[in-house]
């Protein structure tokens, strides 16, 4: 054949190929009776394209909650009225399946005309229900689907399951790929008592089993990376997997998954298995022992044993799933911890001293996990703190709380001191050591503490953080850095500053110090020769101590009095938690006083709230809709962000990864066979996807449709520094910063209750990142900044529903570069941008 | 010597052509004429700026004014002038203005005001007393002069040192709970606000707050009545209720010039979400000159303990305690309290010395010979960490 031809041919099978891939055939479109962005008003939703309007519709009115939404309810009203109009120019969005077979099959009404079709639809719960999880279905999943309608009975019988898992549902020539295939095919075969290569009696077996827990544990599965998925399932073989599958039907009794299909606990097998890290050889990262482990997890594995002598996915997920949710995240927080602090196996003596510290992080977690993120913890240091609690706990009454708020006063600076670099890691553990050392004698501890103070303290400490001025100058300069000797220089608005983020923390503690009232540490380590003496310098530790955290001193908090005074560290008897005061405190209204209950360490979760700051309190921002956990989520990031951490060189790198990833994104409609690696990477998940696919079929001029600036950055091939990260608490435990998880916005939906969607919430510090990166702005001046976005975002860009994530990142996305520029001017007052000198004469800004 | 006057006009215009020239081509800008560079601050001050060119204000849409980091006001009127309370002392102030343009463009200035390392301060006290006189069947009494008053301190006779009966300036903070119990009450509220606040004289300063588990100022000491309206609209229900910290915050934004103070404080609930402590603010309303009025309503009347805060807070400081079970009622209730602002003398008097003890002294007010009923302030504490 003639090359000329030849090339011809190929042209038109690529030609049709790519037309194939453009045009889904399973995957049809209803109309609306109106216009997308009418419908969109009349629910408040935020998004009018057509693509994803129907996905906010099924989350907005049927995420909470079981049952039918009633006509008395605003939201469903609303759409009743808008979809039940009588008009034929609205728009159309994706319709999963043909008209034909809703109207035959899933409403059993064949006279539904087209344009009554989404009215039939959204306005009942079990068929919003199942467009939503088919929605998620891709196109050669639904091919097969149309082709063999019986196996949407299933669906219809269980429209919960269908909208929460059907996502994972893959069928490929007429055979289920499963999580994990092909090693998993056998055992997902086992588990469900139906073969995948029968994909209708599989599916109904997926589905009807154990009221929708092997559902469940398919779709974590499925959501896992490749290693994760041969942790969780193949490594043990058939055997632990039903194990695993035992322990997932047990954990959360109260939650029937059909009822509440979108909801999800605390912690959950999804967590879990995603949240555990994996050695080389796929197995639990050390500490890995068994024995270590059942001497934590009290319960007796009633789901068999692993085979080897490590613990596997079946037996954590017993030993943590199988349990109340408080102790579930007790022992999940312990094991993480574990695995982030070991690296090497324990055995032997090294074994009963990791079962001690294991056990202190249960019990004295605030303590733990405070030594952990200040980088002075380790297997020595962990065991000495948990010997020295032991001689606390057994004081009573005055002495108890004096012995408490030294203690834990005295760690609380060694923390924040090593947040603010005056003291080096190593450094920082020779000052622990040395106040675990001391023993909490009532008549001489207060003496003790303040000669470590003086001594073990500010010896240790930067030099030019301890050098010159009263005992309080000193340590309240340890606490707020060192100012670099090179700081850049900004010039802004006309005038020149110096990026000084020590003078300003300095200032700030110092006029806090003023406002409190409280007796100097110096007047206080003065009197510690008389045991009332160690009560007035445990009540001075305590106000230093909250004063870091009280956030601006022209707030509301300052007026608060004594509130470092009316800490409690025990809870009442009746309340049973025995160990209160080592546990992140939580706060307390009432007529009693504003007040804190808890540990004096890790303050900056209870007052996270404090870290933000209102630019414009000169309106009533709307109700905000974000729970009230990921609201607080959202606030600990800001008071972990860390001016000393956030480097220019990562400023830029996420700079250049957003370009980059905004350069994919643009290119999907010229490259439709991307998609899935876009997907992939960026981490979009399924509906986004198929709104994404929809849209390049039809020649919608934008059908990549909205990316998060955390997607991006993934697009681009970088992942968020830590410096730059969320707070990983809701996740691992740990009190400190770290990337986002690497999960889809999908995957928070359910679980505003822990946290997960302020985990995720990352991208207001991308944002200014960008913008910093751009107008050359130092990025030690975006923890300052992002105090004020935070707060600007949480007032201004309101999710329309609970786990309406994508709203927030791009409100985020949007903030205007002018508004940032009011962000950075706002530094120059009371913050890290210092005044050098006359003005500038110079262009400046 | 003609020819070379002329001639260095003629340079002396040519240079000035050029200058306009440059300066057109660079574009409009802004400067902020009050406060200036290097100025000391301390109490009200007006924040006033000037365009360059002058015309340049016609094509400014709105100001917004920062002070310290914090929008203070935004203005959509020319001058777009805007008053800001220092606060006390003399400290460095960083104040930013920013024109929007209608082209969409900013024009943006800064100044840096002065701080004093150290000040001497002579702290003068007075005691300042506002009073409603009533007869025996509750009507208020005018007319009366200054010997017309007694006041005994603690039990020792003090002598006015000054006095005033009319025209004495108003300065009122009202509060309005926003929190997501007010929903169905707001409206009713909203339209009684607006109704008090009309009428009120034109010169009297009003600053309201909005106020649920956060305080928003929603304007401030504001003499323009279309301004004050348009600020009770935006007043929306949500969250908790920080009751003791909006009553602080409330008694800190009272100015410390001469004249009358008044606090309106409108609740439906107890506390719930306050830093402040009930303590806290007794002890700041005994150190304060300024009038509290309290309103409850719908919840309140079932809290026992919030009606005692109420009723507490009001007679200490000459006010009264309003409780209305009917949203749609609260017109009467401000309606009275528009008619105790309207009818109140003005006394003060040098406190004896070694009252500035921080200590609570007791004051007793008699008027016409004490045939008449006197409603003021019970006490007054000086303690000169924050009280007058």
């Amino acid at each position: 054949m003639p090359r000329e031809a030849l090339a011809l041919a190929a042209g038109v099978l690529i030609a049709l190929g790519t037309a194939a891939a453009q045009q889904p055939s399973a995957r049809g479109a209803m109309p609306l009776p109106a216009r997308a962005a009418a419908v969109a008003s009349a629910l408040g939703l935020p998004r009018a394209d057509p693509a994803l309007l129907p996905i906010d519709i099924v989350r907005l009115l049927y995420s909470a909650g079981q049952g039918p939404r009633t006509p008395s309810d605003p939201a469903y009203f609303a759409l009743q009225e808008a979809l039940g109009a009588q008009r034929t120019d609205g728009d159309e969005v994706p319709l999963p399946l043909t008209p034909a077979i809703w109207r035959t099959r899933l409403l059993r009404d064949p006279g539904v005309a087209d344009e009554r079709l989404a009215l039939r639809i959204f306005t009942h719960r079990d068929t919003a229900l199942l467009y939503y999880g088919l929605y998620a279905m891709d196109d050669p999943t639904l091919a097969w689907i149309a082709s063999h309608e019986e196996v949407l009975d299933t669906f219809k019988r269980h429209p919960g399951l269908t909208a929460a898992f059907g996502r994972s549902l893959r069928i490929r020539d007429g055979t289920v790929v499963t999580p994990g295939s092909p090693g998993a095919d056998a055992i997902w075969g086992d588990l469900a008592a139906a073969q995948p290569g029968d994909p209708a009696a599989f599916i109904a077996r997926l589905f009807e089993s154990h009221a929708g827990r092997l559902a469940l544990l398919y779709d974590a599965v499925a959501q896992l990376d490749a290693p994760h998925q041969r942790f969780a399932l193949i490594a043990g073989g058939g055997i632990r997997a039903r194990a695993l599958l035992q322990a997932v039907i047990a954990a959360s009794p109260d939650w029937v998954v059909e009822d509440r299909p979108l909801f999800r606990p605390p912690v959950d097998v999804a967590l879990l298995l995603r949240a555990v890290r994996l050695d080389d050889r796929g197995g639990v990262a050390p500490p890995a022992g068994r024995a270590l482990w059942e001497q934590i997890c009290d319960v007796r594995n009633r789901y068999g044993d692993p085979a080897g002598s490590d613990v596997d996915a079946a037996w954590l997920a017993a030993c943590i799933l199988d349990a109340a949710p408080p102790v579930a995240r007790t022992r999940l927080t312990a094991f993480l911890f574990a695995q982030r602090a070991y690296a090497g196996n324990a055995a032997g003596s090294e074994q009963a001293r990791l079962v001690e510290v294991v056990r202190a992080v249960m019990h004295y977690p605030a303590l733990i996990l405070t030594l952990e993120r200040s980088g002075v913890g380790d297997l020595e240091v962990y065991e000495q703190a948990a010997r020295r609690t032991a001689s606390i706990e057994r004081l009573r009454g005055d002495d108890r709380r004096m012995a408490f708020t030294l203690f834990q006063g005295a760690v609380a600076l060694i923390d924040r001191a090593r947040w603010a670099e005056t003291l080096t890691p190593d450094a920082g553990r020779r000052a622990a050591a040395a106040l675990f050392a001391l023993e909490p004698r009532p008549a001489t501890y207060g003496a003790d503490v303040a000669k470590w103070i003086a001594t073990e303290f500010l010896a240790a400490a930067n030099d030019r953080a301890s050098a010159g001025g009263s005992l309080e100058i000193k340590v309240l300069r340890a606490l707020s850095g060192v100012a670099d000797a090179h700081a850049p220089v900004v010039e802004w608005e006309r005038r020149r500053y110096r990026v000084d983020p020590a003078a300003a923390e300095f200032k700030r503690l110092q006029r806090i110090r003023a406002r409190q009232g409280a007796a100097s540490l110096d007047a206080a380590a003065g009197r510690v020769n008389a045991r009332a003496g160690g009560r007035m310098l445990a009540d001075t530790l305590a106000a230093i101590v909250y004063a870091i955290q009280l956030g601006d001193p022209d707030g509301s908090a300052l007026s608060g009095g004594r509130v470092w005074a009316r800490h409690e560290f025990d809870a009442p008897r009746y309340l049973g938690d025995q160990r209160r005061g080592w546990r992140v405190a939580t706060e307390m209204f009432g007529a009693d006083g504003w007040r804190l209950t808890g540990s004096l360490l890790a303050l900056e979760g209870p007052l996270a709230p404090l870290a933000l700051r209102r630019m414009d309190a000169n309106n009533v921002p709307p109700e905000p809709r974000l729970s009230e956990n990921d609201r607080r989520t959202i606030a600990h990031t800001a008071a972990l962000l860390n001016p000393y951490h956030l480097t220019d060189s990562d400023r830029d790198r996420i700079a250049a990864a957003l370009a980059r990833g905004r350069a994919r994104v643009a290119a999907l409609a010229q490259s439709p066979g991307t998609i899935a690696d876009v997907a992939r990477e960026s981490r979009i998940g399924q509906w986004r996807t198929r709104a994404i696919e929809w849209r390049l079929a039809r020649g919608t001029a934008d059908p990549a449709g909205p990316f998060t600036l955390l997607e991006l950055l993934r697009l681009g091939g970088v992942d968020v520094p830590s410096a730059w990260g969320t707070v990983a608490e809701p996740s691992d435990g740990c009190l400190c910063l770290e990337p986002p998880d690497p999960i889809a916005l999908d995957d928070v939906i359910g679980r505003s209750s822990s946290g997960q969607l302020g985990r995720q919430f990352d991208d207001v510090m991308l944002r200014l990142a960008e913008v910093f990166a751009a107008r050359k702005l130092p990025a030690a001046l975006v923890r300052d900044a992002a105090a004020i976005a935070l707060q600007d975002v949480l007032d201004g860009s309101q999710p329309y529903y609970f786990d309406d994530l994508l709203t927030l990142s791009l409100g985020a996305s949007a903030l205007p570069v002018d508004r940032i520029e009011d962000y950075v001017s706002a530094l120059t007052a009371t913050g890290p941008l210092v005044p050098v000198t006359a003005a500038s004469t110079g262009s400046g800004r | 010597m003609t020819r070379v006057r002329s001639g260095r006009r003629l340079v002396a215009m040519a240079a000035a052509s050029l200058a306009v020239a440059a300066a057109a081509a660079q574009g409009p800008s802004l400067r902020i004429t009050s406060p200036t560079e290097g100025t000391y601050l301390m109490g009200s001050v007006r924040l006033t700026l000037v365009t360059d060119p002058v015309r340049a204000i016609r094509d400014v849409d709105q100001v917004r004014w920062f002070a310290d980091g914090r929008l203070v006001c935004t203005v959509f009127q020319p001058p777009f002038s805007c008053d800001w309370d220092t606060g006390p002392g003399i400290t460095e102030h960083q104040i930013r203005a920013v024109a929007l343009l209608r082209s969409g463009d900013r024009l943006i200035d800064n100044v840096r005001t002065a701080t004093v390392d150290y000040a001497e301060t002579v702290d003068v006290d007075v005691v300042q007393i506002t009073a409603v006189v009533t007869d025996n069947e509750g009507r208020f009494i005018g007319g009366l002069r200054q010997e017309d008053f007694k006041i005994v301190d603690d039990d020792r006779p003090q002598k006015l040192t000054h006095f005033a009966a009319e025209n004495i300036p108003l300065e009122l903070v009202a509060a309005v709970d926003v929190s997501s119990s007010m929903t169905q009450a707001l409206p009713f509220v909203r339209s009684a606000a607006k109704q008090f606040l009309g009428d009120l004289d034109a010169a009297d300063q009003v600053t309201l707050l909005g106020f649920n588990d956060n305080i928003f100022t929603l304007a401030r000491r504001s003499t323009d009545p279309a301004a004050r309206v348009k600020a009770v609209d935006r007043l929306a229900p949500w969250g908790g209720t920080a009751l003791y910290d909006v009553l602080l915050k409330a008694m800190d934004l009272l100015g410390r010039q001469a004249g009358r103070h008044a606090v309106i404080v409108f609740s439906d609930g107890d506390d719930q979400s306050s830093h402040a402590s009930l303590d806290g603010v007794i002890r700041r309303a005994e150190g304060s000159d300024a009038t509290i009025y309290m309103i409850g309503q719908g919840r309140a009347l079932q809290a026992a303990s919030l009606q005692q805060l109420m009723r507490r807070l009001t007679t200490v400081s000459g006010g009264r305690a309003f409780f209305s079970e009917n949203a749609a009622k609260l017109d009467a209730a401000f309606h009275e309290i528009l008619e105790d602002l309207r009818h109140q003398y003005l006394l003060s008097y040098a406190p004896p010395s070694g009252a500035s003890d921080g200590a609570w002294h007791r004051i007793r007010v008699e008027a016409g010979g004490g045939k008449y009923s006197v409603r003021t302030r019970q006490g007054y504490r000086i303690d000169h960490g924050n009280s007058k």
